[in-house]
């Protein structure tokens, strides 16, 4: 999978491309943490991201808990079939999606 | 010269109506009314023309008869009509303003002949088309002579006048008329550019026939005229010959009668005198009756008493001629006068001698020279003279042996020459001569300022001659010359034209007839037959081409029975190359049919199996018809087969097949194409199209739609094309039609086509048929839509049944239960998919199922050890069912027991487990689980 990182006035936007499967879902996870502690605001751009597996979703999950505690996520960009998932499983409501 | 001015202006007018014809907008003018109008104008031209011309013994020479034919013969029949009657109209009605009455009828009708003559000859001889030069003076020439012919005609009780008007007015009204028109006709030659000579090749019989025959009676004429102006001339010198001599004679007789009576008077007186006194002096009495020459002669002839007194005693009357006359006296005669002439005694003196006897025997002479009896005669010669015509205007006259006038009162005592004679020899020397002489014109008063015809003789020492005006002599001869070559001319007119027509029946009619067949027979109708039966010789010729085109007819028809046959065999290699062993498996069925049209033609089909799983099956057709078209499509057929077996995908073959046809391809022949390999396991079917008809599908379900798609140009058409593949997958029980445009394009006799929408509604409608029942069915309906109409184009029809073994669309793969064969997982799942044509939004949904089973499985099954799982993919076509069954074989596990997570948890509340579970439940329309034989399966259901 190819992440994408940059960071603007302190909001770090983070743009996966490409499945994200129980494959590639760690490699989210690691870009996310590798941000550290310092992270208070951080974007995900779900625009390249054209599927989601539940192990996409425990990122997602993980990452929400994370942000709850040091700042805020946003989630964009989120692609109809993704969205679906999304909303079947109830995240829609954990997240902040625009 | 008067007669140029409407000469020009019979040219002028021509010329701009011509012109106004030609480049105006009067052309566009309906025939009648530019008939009436033209009529009118040279109507009009005609009557101006009788105005100017020459004046001549009281009427006018003119050319009023050239507007009249100008008009017919140039620009239509009514337009001559119209103008000709005007033209006579106005020349009837003309006397009441200073007109001619004496040539009123003549001229009247004339002129309106020539607009009917100009009329009748332009639509009768000229087919309507103005006639050449040469031919407009002719006739102008012809009516001329008519014309002059009725000015003779309509005064025949003043025959001489009529003639003496015709002569003068002949000349100038033939050329003046001839010119006008001729000219006339040249001008129009010249402004439409005609070729001034015609092309002797390119030249009609008929205008052979009118040269020539118009040379023979210009040649005829002439020397008729000819014979008879020498014959006449001949005739009239006779008679003129007589004339004179008559008058002659009787003035001869006349004079001598009276010097005669005179002398004999004066003779008796003096013998009377000389019985009373012998002894009288003789010089006395000599004195006294104004005589020369007494002798008294005795019977013996000697002079016994004389005037003259040497010959007393000395000459005897015996001794010459003259006075031997006289010895009758000596016997029974009584009296004797002698005619005027020389004496006999020398021979030289002229003498007038009358003798008398005396009673007592011998006779008394008395004799007197010309001065003597003239003085005393003249008064009774010109009495005589005087009052005796010769001919009409003819004279005698009388001159001295002087040749000094007696006889012309105011002319008397003057030479001869004053009157024109010029005397000759003969004359000087007082003889008489026999021939005819001509007088010089005097050009004075004198009442002698024409030519005169004359004989003299000398009587009595007088000459007398007798005159007549020449062209009094020769009246007759001119009037008959003239009348004769008046009617030769007209009679040979008449002659042209009716050999003219003669001809054109007999012979000219007759071979347009049989060249208007000949050229019906030149344009492929070989069974019109000539017919010209009118003679032995059109008999003959139309028996002949008869028997050619019989002849001909029978060696074509040979030929092509021949080429038939050899067509017929072309047909039979052609049929055999196609496969006719139909394939009927499990998987699929092919039946086709070719129906050649009666020409062999150029269509194909083919189809082959590559292995058990491939099958590719074509139509095509090759443009053209015949041995070239049969030729290029089994070259074509070989090609594209060879391509085929090579295992190449559909488009490749297309592109190079195309290459390879296109090379040696001069014959500018190409071939459409429809071309489909199908994967019978998938039922994956790709296929291209080289401007090939689109086939018809039939689905399983019942719709029937054509298989549009992107046509690629026709093989063999262009090196370098690149031909496309387009995919589609086959359904069981899917049915492909493939045909040729001999299907769509059959024609009825209205010209209708059969068309594709027809082609469709009868597939639908009989979709349940069998291949081989659908494809005579369907050309039975061909048959009938076409009627009677041939079959055009070959007809080939393909029809390919996709059956499809039961479960043939189940997938299946093994995969290693581990996390990292998720990859391989996927892509065997998404192929699977695409091959179902499932929709993205459902893909993506059973992929998410695949992967969270999957990672279950991989996770859990086996526990630190490795097994396997087994992905089946089934799909129900018709139902559009999509059925997965995941296997595996590790430990028992029923993932639809476990607890369904809260969804509705906070974020910080929630955990991941079970999710997985939950989205593929969610997802898949049903989820069943079972454990059989040692093995975890979950069959998943859901509908695409």
């Amino acid at each position: 999978m190819n992440i994408n990182i940059e960071k603007d006035n302190g909001v770090t936007v983070i743009k996966p491309d490409g499945r994200l499967d129980t494959t590639t879902a760690p490699e989210l996870e690691k870009a996310i943490n590798d941000e550290g502690a310092e992270l208070k605001s951080l974007v995900l751009d779900f625009k390249g991201v054209d599927y989601i597996s539940s192990a996409g979703l425990r990122v997602l999950l993980t990452a929400q808990k994370k942000m709850n505690a040091q700042g805020s996520m946003e989630l964009i960009n989120v692609s109809e079939p993704v969205m679906d998932i999304l909303e079947m499983t109830g995240f829609a409501d954990i997240l902040a999606i625009r | 010269m008067k007669l140029l001015v409407p000469i020009f202006m019979n040219c002028v007018f021509v010329t701009a109506f011509y012109l106004l014809d030609k480049k105006t907008r009067f052309r566009s003018l309906n025939f009648t009314s530019k008939q009436i109008l033209i009529g009118l104008v040279f109507g009009g031209l005609s009557a101006f023309a009788s105005g100017y011309g020459v004046e001549f013994l009281g009427t006018v020479a003119n050319v009023r008869d050239a507007a009249p034919l100008c008009a017919g013969l140039i620009f239509g029949g009514p337009a001559g009509i119209i103008s000709g009657v005007i033209g006579g109209l106005y020349r009837f009605f003309s006397v009441y303003w200073g007109g001619g009455m004496y040539t009123r009828i003549a001229c009247t009708l004339s002129t309106m002949l020539a607009g009917f003559i100009a009329a009748i000859l332009r639509r009768f001889m000229f087919d309507n088309k103005k006639p050449t030069w040469s031919y407009g003076v002719f006739i102008t020439v012809v009516c001329e002579v008519l014309h002059m012919l009725m000015i003779f005609f309509t005064n025949m009780s003043d025959s001489a006048y009529a003639f003496e008007f015709v002569k003068g007015a002949t000349i100038p009204m033939i050329t003046g008329n001839s010119a006008a028109v001729g000219i006339s006709l040249i001008t129009v030659s010249v402004l439409n550019h005609e070729e001034r000579r015609s092309d002797k090749k390119n030249e009609r019989i008929s205008q052979t026939f009118q040269r020539k025959l118009l040379m023979l009676i210009v040649v005829a004429c002439v020397a008729t005229s000819t014979f008879t102006y020498f014959l006449q001339s001949g005739m009239a010198e006779i008679e003129t010959r007589e004339v004179f001599t008559s008058a002659m004679n009787d003035v001869i007789t006349d004079v001598r009668g009276k010097s005669d009576e005179k002398l004999l008077k004066i003779t008796e007186s003096i013998r009377a005198e000389y019985e009373e006194n012998k002894d009288i002096s003789f010089d006395s009495l000599a004195e006294k009756y104004n005589v020369t020459e007494i002798n008294i002669v005795a019977p013996d002839g000697t002079i016994i008493a004389s005037t003259t007194e040497e010959l007393i005693g000395k000459f005897n009357m015996n001794s010459t001629g003259q006075s031997k006359e006289f010895m009758v006296l000596a016997g029974e005669k009584t009296e004797l006068v002698q005619m005027y002439g020389p004496q006999g005694y020398d021979g030289k003196t002229m003498r007038k001698y009358a003798g008398i006897s005396l009673a007592e025997g011998g006779f008394i002479q008395v004799g007197y020279s010309a001065e003597r009896f003239h003085d005393t005669l003249d008064g009774f010669v010109v009495d005589v003279t005087q009052n005796r015509h010769v001919g009409s205007a003819g004279f005698v006259a009388v001159c001295d042996e002087n040749l000094n006038l007696v006889t012309n009162t105011d002319r008397n005592g003057k030479h001869i020459s004053t009157i024109g004679i010029e005397p000759d020899e003969e004359m000087l020397q007082g003889k008489s001569a026999s021939q005819l002489y001509k007088t010089n014109v005097v050009n004075d008063e004198s009442g002698f300022n024409e030519e005169y015809i004359y004989v003299f003789t000398f009587v009595e020492g007088y000459c007398i001659i007798v005159a007549m005006p020449s062209a009094e002599a020769m009246l007759m001869r001119d009037a008959s010359l003239y009348t004769s070559i008046f009617m030769l001319i007209l009679i040979f007119a008449a002659l042209f034209i009716f050999i003219y027509f003669l001809i054109k029946k007999v012979i000219i009619n007759n071979l347009q007839k049989i060249n208007s067949t000949l050229s019906e027979i030149t344009g492929g109708n070989l069974n019109v037959k000539v017919d010209v039966r009118s003679n032995a010789e059109f008999s003959s010729l139309s028996d002949d081409i008869n028997s050619t085109v019989a002849t001909l007819k029978r060696y074509i028809g040979e030929a092509a029975a021949r080429i038939d046959k050899e067509l017929e065999y072309a047909k039979q290699i052609q049929l055999s190359a196609l496969p006719s062993d139909f394939p009927d498996t499990d998987d699929y069925g092919i039946y086709a049919q070719m129906i050649a049209a009666k020409e062999v033609g150029g269509d194909f089909y083919d189809f082959y199996t590559l292995d058990d799983n491939t099958v590719l099956f074509l139509a095509a057709d090759v443009s053209g018809k015949g041995i070239p078209a049969a030729m290029f499509m089994m070259t074509a057929k070989t090609i594209i087969r060879g391509l085929a077996e090579r295992g190449l995908s559909v488009d490749e073959i297309f592109t190079l097949a195309n290459e390879k046809l296109c090379e040696n391809n001069e014959s500018g022949m190409f071939v459409t194409a429809w071309m489909g390999k199908l994967d019978l396991s998938t039922g994956k079917l790709s296929f291209a199209n080289a401007g090939h008809n689109p086939p018809v599908i039939v689905h399983a379900n019942g719709e029937c739609e054509y298989l549009k798609s992107r046509t690629g140009f026709v093989l063999a058409g262009m090196e370098g094309m690149m031909y496309r593949a387009n995919e589609m997958t086959l359904s069981k029980g899917d049915r492909l039609f493939l045909y040729t445009d001999g299907v769509t394009e059959a024609t009825n006799e209205k010209e209708a086509l059969y068309g594709e929408e027809r082609l469709k509604s009868y597939i639908e409608k009989n979709k349940t048929m069998k291949a081989e029942e659908l494809l005579s069915g369907l050309k039975e309906d061909i048959d009938l839509f076409a009627g009677d109409a041939p079959q055009f184009d070959d007809i080939t029809m393909l029809i390919f049944d996709y059956k499809k073994k039961e479960g043939a669309a189940m997938k299946e793969k093994v995969f290693s239960a581990r996390k990292d064969a998720l990859g391989e997982v996927m892509a065997f799942t998404e192929e699977c998919l695409e091959s179902f044509d499932c929709p993205m939004k459902s893909t993506m949904a059973i992929c998410v199922a695949v992967e969270e089973i999957f990672i279950n499985i991989a996770s859990y099954a086996y526990g630190e050890g490795t097994g396997e799982a087994s992905l089946s993919f089934g799909f129900d076509e018709k139902e559009r069912l999509m059925t997965l069954v995941i296997s595996d074989e590790g430990v028992p596990f029923n993932p639809l027991e476990k607890e369904e997570p809260d969804i509705t948890l906070s974020a910080a509340d929630r955990d991941i487990g079970g999710l997985g579970i939950f989205i593929t439940r969610k997802t898949m329309d049903t989820v069943s689980y079972r454990n059989e034989n040692g093995k975890n399966i979950l069959t998943m259901t859901k509908k695409i």
